[in-house]
């Protein structure tokens, strides 16, 4: 009844549009060709993304789902566009969006304003200005959270662990310590950066200088600000990189300042990408937090649930909240074992779908899944 | 003068002001303003650079604190925004560069450069939060204000010119609001008041101003009609005063205008009155003078000659009377004028000594004349009133002087190249006047004394007219006096200098010549001495005859002999010319020098003293420089100066007198005796005189015959000279005729009156023989000229003179310097005059004898002496010579009688062959001379006729002698006339012989 509520409302210039509503959701799941729109924030060539649309495309193609690429370069009226774009177009049943540069409540005014049901991943909206997803009436369905605050937490504490039983102390005894995070402008780098300071407030022999802000999350920006920061502050230990990316900055350039990554200067990133995961092996970095590029397909696959008529408050809510997941050099091997091939393929996320495999667990997402998986379909192929 | 003034109104003052004051204020203040907006515009940038630097130097620290580039490129981007930033670049603490913005290509020229500040790095350190140690990074800025500045520059442009338009508006709405409100109301009210003049006779009222429109005006408006009525009112009265007061002008006006013309009258009158009474005193003074002075040269006895003689000068002292008369009238009339002339003052002197010499002569003074020889010649000036004044004051100081001497002394006051200041004094040792009368002396009508004047005569105008002249010349007169030791007139002149001819004779030949001066007179010995110096000569001085022989023997034996000896006549013990007698006769002197005889006594006597002395020259005191210099070169064998310029002088005159011989002439003179002078005058030069004796006449005249010329009496009865030449001059044939006034009018206007009419000159009567022919000769021409006869000239041969019992004609015509008419008239005079000497003698001997005049019988001895010098009558002269010695010697009476026998029977024979003399020698050498050519026979036939027949018409027995000549001369076919006209004067029948002389007349 709440969906021929909002067509009366929405889109009482089209009685055929209203009956479609009235019916939308048995009606859809009818239809065995969705198509869904997929947006990026930023570009094609950034490792987090490569990861993250790999794996979405992987779910969706293993549910039968039709997946566009948008990528918005950290624009948000490119974002706004294309959003507007996407809902003209009409074909796309669902949007899996990103609350770039916090636009929380325009951007969900402007999926309010659209047909089709979006998920929301990666960045958290602030639901102190849009309210929680699910609403009644509202598009915006759900959305896949992560705790960014702990993985910060986890990637500093896991850093000054290491240096303390490193011993990269300075004269006095203490570890010195900056930081390099995203953009200002984006809530998840904020949020990062609290479970930053909770960690290093939990030492007393701990010194963080500052806080460098990398407006692209690049490693190009990390590098230059290493590069300085290493003359500014030359007795730092650890630096706490706010992504995989800035980490591998970081590293470039404290080997450029004649430093030894993993040595006696410390790094780590949270993203779990395989670059990283490389030189956490290699033992230039510590560990990457990681599962973050799996939200992509995560978000695809709650959104096909709903559009076929899955209840998620049946599922415990609108709000998913998935941990991540920190890979150091014990278990680095397996995930790069599992990610290194990158027959993405052999997964099968339609286990994951509450529609293809309805249970009343609720949602189960997580990255050992996908690498057991993964490793399990290796270890078949080799025996 | 005040400079043109240009009418200008009210609102075009105020407009032009107002605009001026505008233009200068706006501009001023505009200054003013963009000064100090400079000053805060400058200050406001600096501020604003601080602002800058302030507000963003945190943000630029915490850029380079957090590296973030991005921030940083916003943050520079952001900084050169600013206007006066060009470019900025931050910087971390490593020196690298986080972000680097630039404008644009920083606008700078040589201009802006000048006008605005330069472009400026500026490089500000970073210090992050509160760290001052150690800076974070630092900000580069390029400062630019130029930009700024031409801004600024733009508005402050805007702010002068939108100043002076803004107060050009406020002056031009100033303009429209004075004219509006003061101009035009008072252009209203003036052009009301313009038309009130209008009509004056209605009532003035201007229309009420509207006070709305200004308080004043209307205020104004009120006034002026109060003081229009009041003018009205007051005109009205004035009105009524005028009337009566014009009445009662016009009364004084008519009263004042006969009284003027009374008064006019009165003084035409009295012109009138003094110019006819020039012009009757001067036309019989004429006839007196110059009949006086024929008659003297014809036969006259002795008494007669006597009478005539002094008829003679009491005429000319009366002409000088006259003269002064006239000149003082002139002076009073302010219409004197002087001639401006070339003249040589030696000229002027010679004839001051020919006039004064005589006078001081008569009186035995001395008369000596001292002139610096070195004087400019020749002077320009007025010769005539220059002599006149030498000749007045001349003439009072020998006047008023007994005894002693007058001496006239010139020197140079001032010189210049072109003009000379002299000063002229007359010195004389006679009664002087009393330092109480000196100032009295010069003014009109007065003399030092009247009782001096009753002693003395004289009219008291001399020295008046003297001091005028004197003045008129540019000096002054002044005399200095003092009563019983004589007087000193001197009197101060300005001429300028002529050109000078070179007439100096050389002196080389003469300069070094030793030269002995004798006289017994300090002052002669002095001048004299000074003179000789002053030509280059070695000069002695003696003061006596034996003095000067023995000088003469010393100087000889001393082998530097005296050249020449200038030696006084009259001297105490040896006189001149015994000295010289003695010189030359001395056996002492191998060459006695030439002898040159000074004498104040007259040449003739002295050369008749000297006679069988050696004497070279004699010199008449008072002696000048040309003529002691003529003297010495003369002696020497050159020839003289003044000679040879008083030939020139008399040469002019002789051309003249050449250029008019054949002339035909129109007399017109009513005035019968100066016809007759004037025809004697002229006819002896072969000129030919018609006459007329009125204007009428001689229109009739001029009709009938052709003439050369027409000499015009100006006032005549029945048609005056000015009328006469009038109605000549209207006839075409005569507008060329040559018409000369002879008037006695010496009246101020008289020549410009006469030229006026249209005559070509004017002679002035008294007649001058001078001025006459040189006159006449500048506008007559003869048309048929003739030439000068050489046996009819002026002078006779010498060889032509007969021989004269008892007188040495050779020696008497070279004394007459060949002028036998003048020794034929002289020989004539003294035949008439001398026959009667001994009765004279005799008369005088009684009166002395009777103790009335001592020296009456020497003087008459000295006078026969003189003049049987004169016409050398030698026996006569030693005869006369003779009796003056005894006279003056008192000689007994026995000794005097017989002496006086001698002398009588001497002056009877040469009486008597004086008188047996050719008639036609003696009669008339001047008709003599005439009829020397055929065709001038009938021409002085005619005239011989005109008088023959005024001599019948005047029942004179005188027309028997004149037709005896005329029988002498006449070998025409009219003798049996002749005979006819005789008896008929024989036989007393005169009406009969008028008829006769008439028909004769007619006949040729």
């Amino acid at each position: 009844m709440s969906g021929v509520v909002i067509g009366l409302i929405r889109l009482r210039w089209c009685l055929s549009l209203v009956v479609l509503a009235c019916f939308s959701g048995p009606l859809l799941a009818e239809d065995k060709t969705l198509k869904f729109a997929w947006f990026s924030s930023l570009y094609p060539e950034h490792s987090f993304w490569q990861q993250n649309w790999a794996f979405s495309k992987a779910a969706a193609d293993d549910l039968g789902v039709e997946l566009t690429p948008y990528y918005l370069n950290s624009d948000q009226i490119q974002c706004q566009s294309a959003l507007k774009a996407v809902q003209k177009d009409g074909s796309y049943k669902g949007i899996i969006f990103i609350n770039m540069k916090s636009q929380n409540q325009s951007l969900i005014e402007l999926i309010d304003q659209g047909q089709a049901p979006a998920v929301s991943h990666t960045i958290p909206l602030d639901y102190a200005k849009t309210g929680a997803p699910g609403a009644e009436g509202s598009q915006w369905v759900a959305e896949i959270l992560v705790d960014e605050e702990k993985s910060g937490y986890d990637l500093a504490k896991k850093l000054i662990d290491e240096a303390i039983a490193n011993q990269l102390f300075d004269q006095d005894g203490k570890v010195q310590v900056f930081a390099i995070i995203g953009s200002k402008t984006d809530s998840v780098g904020l949020i990062r950066e609290k479970g930053f300071l909770r960690a290093v407030g939990e030492y007393d022999n701990v010194v963080l200088h500052q806080i460098f802000y990398a407006r692209h999350w690049s490693s190009e920006e990390s590098y230059k600000f290493t590069v300085t920061a290493l003359k500014r502050y030359p007795e730092t230990t650890v630096v706490l990189s706010g992504n995989d990316d800035i980490a591998l900055g970081v590293i470039d350039a404290a080997r450029q300042q004649g430093r030894q990554p993993g040595r006696d200067i410390l790094t780590g990133g949270i993203d779990g990408t395989v670059e990283l995961m490389k030189k956490v092996r290699q033992g230039e970095a510590v560990c990457t937090v990681g599962g973050l590029f799996l939200h992509g397909a995560w978000s695809l696959v709650v959104l096909y649930d709903y559009l076929n008529g899955v209840s998620l408050d049946d599922q415990g809510g609108s709000i998913v909240r998935v941990d991540n997941t920190v890979i150091d050099r014990s278990n680095v091997g397996n995930y790069l074992q599992a990610f290194e091939q990158a027959n993405w393929e052999k997964i099968d996320f339609t286990v994951f779908s509450k529609y293809q495999t309805p249970d009343d667990k609720g949602y189960e997402f997580a990255m050992p899944r996908i690498v057991d998986q993964l490793i399990v379909e290796q270890r078949i192929e080799a025996d | 003068m005040r400079p043109a003034v240009k009418n200008q109104n009210l609102s075009f003052i105020l407009l032009r002001s107002a605009v001026l004051a505008s233009l200068v204020l706006g501009t001023a203040f505009g200054i003013i303003q963009i000064a100090y907006d400079y000053g805060s515009f400058r200050e406001r940038q600096l501020e604003s650079l601080d602002r800058v630097m302030s507000v963003t130097s945190g943000t630029a620290a915490q850029v380079a604190f957090d590296l973030d580039r991005d921030v940083a490129d916003r943050f520079v981007e952001g900084l050169v925004q600013t206007v006066f930033i060009d470019s900025a670049t931050i910087f971390n603490e490593f020196d690298e560069a986080l972000g680097q913005a630039e404008n644009r290509p920083p606008k700078t020229n040589a201009l802006l450069n000048l006008l605005a500040p330069p472009v400026e790095d500026i490089e500000v350190q970073l210090f992050h939060e509160g760290d001052r140690q150690r800076p974070i990074g630092k900000l580069q800025l390029q400062v630019n204000w130029q930009e700024a500045f031409v801004d600024f520059y733009l508005r402050s442009i805007v702010v002068l010119f939108s100043g002076m338009a803004r107060a050009l508006c406020l002056a031009l709405v100033l303009y429209w609001l004075f004219k509006r409100l003061v101009t035009q109301p008072l252009m209203t009210l003036n052009r009301r008041v313009e038309e009130l003049k209008e009509s004056p006779e209605a009532q003035p009222k201007l229309p009420e101003a509207d006070p709305e429109r200004g308080v004043e005006i209307s205020q104004l408006t009120e006034s002026l009609n109060y003081y229009l009525a009041e003018i009205h009112q007051a005109n009205k009265e004035k009105d009524k005063l005028n009337q009566t007061l014009e009445s009662k002008v016009a009364e004084r006006t008519r009263a004042l205008q006969i009284e003027s013309e009374r008064a006019e009258e009165a003084s035409r009158a009295k012109s009138e009155f003094l110019a006819n009474m020039s012009h009757e005193i001067r036309t019989p003074m004429n006839a007196i003078i110059g009949l006086s002075e024929l008659a003297l040269e014809t036969d006259l006895s002795p008494k007669q000659y006597n009478y005539i003689n002094k008829v003679h000068r009491s005429a000319e002292s009366l002409l000088g009377i006259i003269n002064d008369i006239l000149d003082f009238s002139k002076i009073e009339a302010g219409k004197l004028n002087l001639e401006s002339a070339e003249f040589s003052l030696d000229d002027v002197f010679n004839n001051l000594s020919s006039l004064l010499g005589f006078k001081a002569e008569e009186k035995n003074l001395e008369l000596l004349f001292d002139i610096p020889k070195n004087l400019p010649s020749p002077l320009i000036g007025d010769p005539l009133r220059l002599g006149q004044v030498l000749i007045n004051l001349g003439n009072n100081a020998i006047k008023f002087t007994e005894q002693g001497e007058v001496i006239i002394r010139v020197s140079v006051v001032e010189q210049s190249p072109s003009r000379i200041k002299l000063l002229f004094a007359v010195a004389d040792t006679g009664i002087g006047i009393p330092e109480d009368k000196l100032d009295k002396l010069f003014k009109s009508f007065s003399q030092a004394d009247s009782s001096t004047t009753r002693q003395f005569g004289g009219t008291g105008l001399g020295l008046v007219i003297s001091k005028n002249l004197a003045e008129l010349m540019g000096g002054e007169i002044r005399c200095e006096s003092q009563a019983g030791k004589g007087s000193t007139f001197s009197f101060s002149a300005e001429f300028a200098v002529g050109v000078a001819v070179q007439e100096s004779p050389s002196l080389d030949d003469v300069d070094s010549l030793n030269v002995l001066v004798v006289d017994d007179n300090n002052s002669s010995l002095e001048i004299i001495g000074s003179m000789l110096g002053q030509f280059g000569f070695t000069v002695a001085q003696v003061s006596s005859g034996e003095q000067a022989l023995d000088a003469v023997t010393a100087a000889e034996r001393s082998g530097k002999p005296f050249d020449a000896v200038v030696m006084d006549w009259k001297m105490p013990g040896l006189d001149g010319i015994e000295t010289a007698h003695k010189l030359h006769n001395s056996a002492k002197l191998l060459s006695p020098p030439d002898v040159l005889i000074m004498t104040a006594h007259g040449r003739e006597a002295a050369m008749e003293e000297s006679r069988g002395a050696d004497i070279k020259d004699y010199l008449t005191k008072p002696v000048t420089h040309s003529t002691l210099l003529d003297a010495i070169l003369s002696a020497k064998g050159k020839h003289a100066v003044s000679l040879r310029r008083k030939d020139n002088r008399e040469k002019e005159v002789e051309q003249a007198i050449d250029q008019l011989r054949g002339a035909r002439l129109l007399l017109v003179e009513d005035n019968e005796i100066n016809m007759e002078l004037a025809v004697d005058i002229l006819e002896r030069h072969q000129i030919t005189i018609v006459t007329a004796v009125n204007g009428a006449d001689a229109l009739t005249c001029l009709k009938q015959q052709d003439f050369d010329g027409v000499l015009m009496d100006c006032q005549m009865p029945v048609m005056d000279g000015y009328e006469a030449t009038k109605a000549i001059r209207a006839m075409t044939e005569f507008e060329q005729l040559p018409i000369l006034a002879m008037t006695a009018n010496a009246m101020v206007g008289d020549r410009e009156k006469v030229l006026a009419v249209g005559m070509n000159d004017h002679i002035a009567k008294p007649i001058q023989r001078r001025e006459l022919f040189l006159t006449m000769a500048r506008w007559i021409r003869p048309e048929f000229p003739v030439v000068k006869s050489t046996d009819a000239g002026d002078h006779p041969l010498h060889d032509a003179m007969p021989n004269i019992a008892g007188v040495d004609t050779a020696l008497g015509m070279e004394t007459m310097q060949g002028n036998k008419a003048l020794y034929i008239k002289l020989l004539k005079k003294f035949a008439a005059k001398e026959a009667d000497f001994s009765d004279r003698f005799l008369q005088a001997l009684e009166q002395k004898q009777n103790g009335a005049d001592a020296q009456g019988p020497t003087r008459c001895a000295h006078t026969l002496k003189g003049v049987a010098a004169n016409i050398a009558a030698e026996d006569v002269r030693q005869a006369a010579a003779e009796l003056e010695q005894l006279c003056s010697k008192g000689g007994d009476e026995e000794a005097i009688l017989s002496t006086l026998k001698t002398l009588q029977r001497q002056l009877d024979a040469v009486v008597q062959s004086i008188g047996s003399m050719e008639p036609s020698m003696v009669a008339d050498s001047a008709l003599h001379q005439s009829l020397g050519s055929d065709n001038l026979q009938s021409f002085v036939l005619a005239e011989e006729l005109q008088r023959l027949s005024q001599l019948v018409e005047d029942n004179d027995a005188e027309a028997l002698s004149c037709l005896d000549q005329i029988r002498n001369h006449y070998d025409g076919p009219d003798v049996d006339l002749i005979d006819n006209i005789a008896a008929a004067i024989d036989g007393f029948d005169f009406d009969q012989a008028v008829v006769l002389v008439c028909q004769w007349q007619q006949k040729i």
